[in-house]
């Protein structure tokens, strides 16, 4: 009878030891990654993405006589193609002169519409432009956009 | 101050005159010398017969299609 209670007892030991060495050595169930919400990519930014000079434009917004040569007497047109604007967004172009580095004439105008836009500014003289060298810049929100260079001449 | 310099000196651009237009919007164009309809829709439509599609547009300035005059502000329909 004293036997049987060691004996049952060490058995029982065995056993609680046994379940509790298995229990140490098992591995956690990895958990799953915590998923990160996915940030939206921000909109890209509004951009010029075209000056293009030229004796008119047509009613599709297309350069007619682009050129880079004016004369005297000439409408100056440039035609400029923005992308990703908000309606709202200011345009703006200033024309130079580069002989007397003169500011000519600056314009502005508030775009009408979101995504691609057309814009066109124009400058004349009845009297004739001066021959010589001219820029005209070209700025959207107030940061310069591009450039573009062209000459009169008689 | 003379129309061009003859030298390096400042010009005088208070008698630039200037405009702009954008998509969205009505087209117009501003006359100038030696404009006619005939040239301004050449331009804008390709065709000079087009003509007609500006003077019935503006009615209500041009009483007479040869008649235009600089500076006058035309709309142009699409």
């Amino acid at each position: 009878m004293m036997a049987q209670r060691v004996l049952f007892s060490v058995l029982l030991f065995g056993l609680i030891l046994a379940v509790a060495v298995s229990g140490c050595g098992k591995k956690e169930e990895p958990k799953p990654p915590v998923q990160q919400p996915v940030q939206a990519a921000p909109p890209p930014a509004p951009s010029v993405a075209s000056v293009t000079l030229a004796k008119g434009v047509n009613i599709a917004w297309d350069a007619v006589n682009p050129g880079t040569q004016f004369k005297p007497s000439d409408r100056i047109n440039v035609l400029v193609k923005t992308e990703n604007v908000v309606a709202g967004n200011l345009l703006g172009v200033r024309w130079q002169y580069l002989k007397t580095n003169q500011l000519v004439k600056a314009d502005s105008i508030a775009l009408k519409q979101n995504g691609p836009n057309s814009s066109s500014f124009f400058i004349e003289r009845a009297k004739g432009l001066p021959p010589g060298e001219y820029r005209v810049d070209v700025y959207l929100n107030g940061a310069m956009g591009k450039s573009a260079g062209f000459s009169v001449a008689p | 101050m003379a129309p061009y310099p003859d030298n390096d000196g400042p010009v005088d651009f208070s008698d630039v005159t200037s405009g702009a237009s954008t998509s969205g919007e009505p087209r117009t164009y501003v006359v100038k010398k030696g404009d006619s309809l005939s040239k301004i829709a050449k331009q804008f439509y390709g065709d000079a017969k087009q003509w007609k599609k500006i003077f019935e547009a503006n009615r209500d300035k041009i009483s007479n299609p040869d008649l235009i005059r600089p500076g006058q502000e035309l709309a142009i329909p699409d």
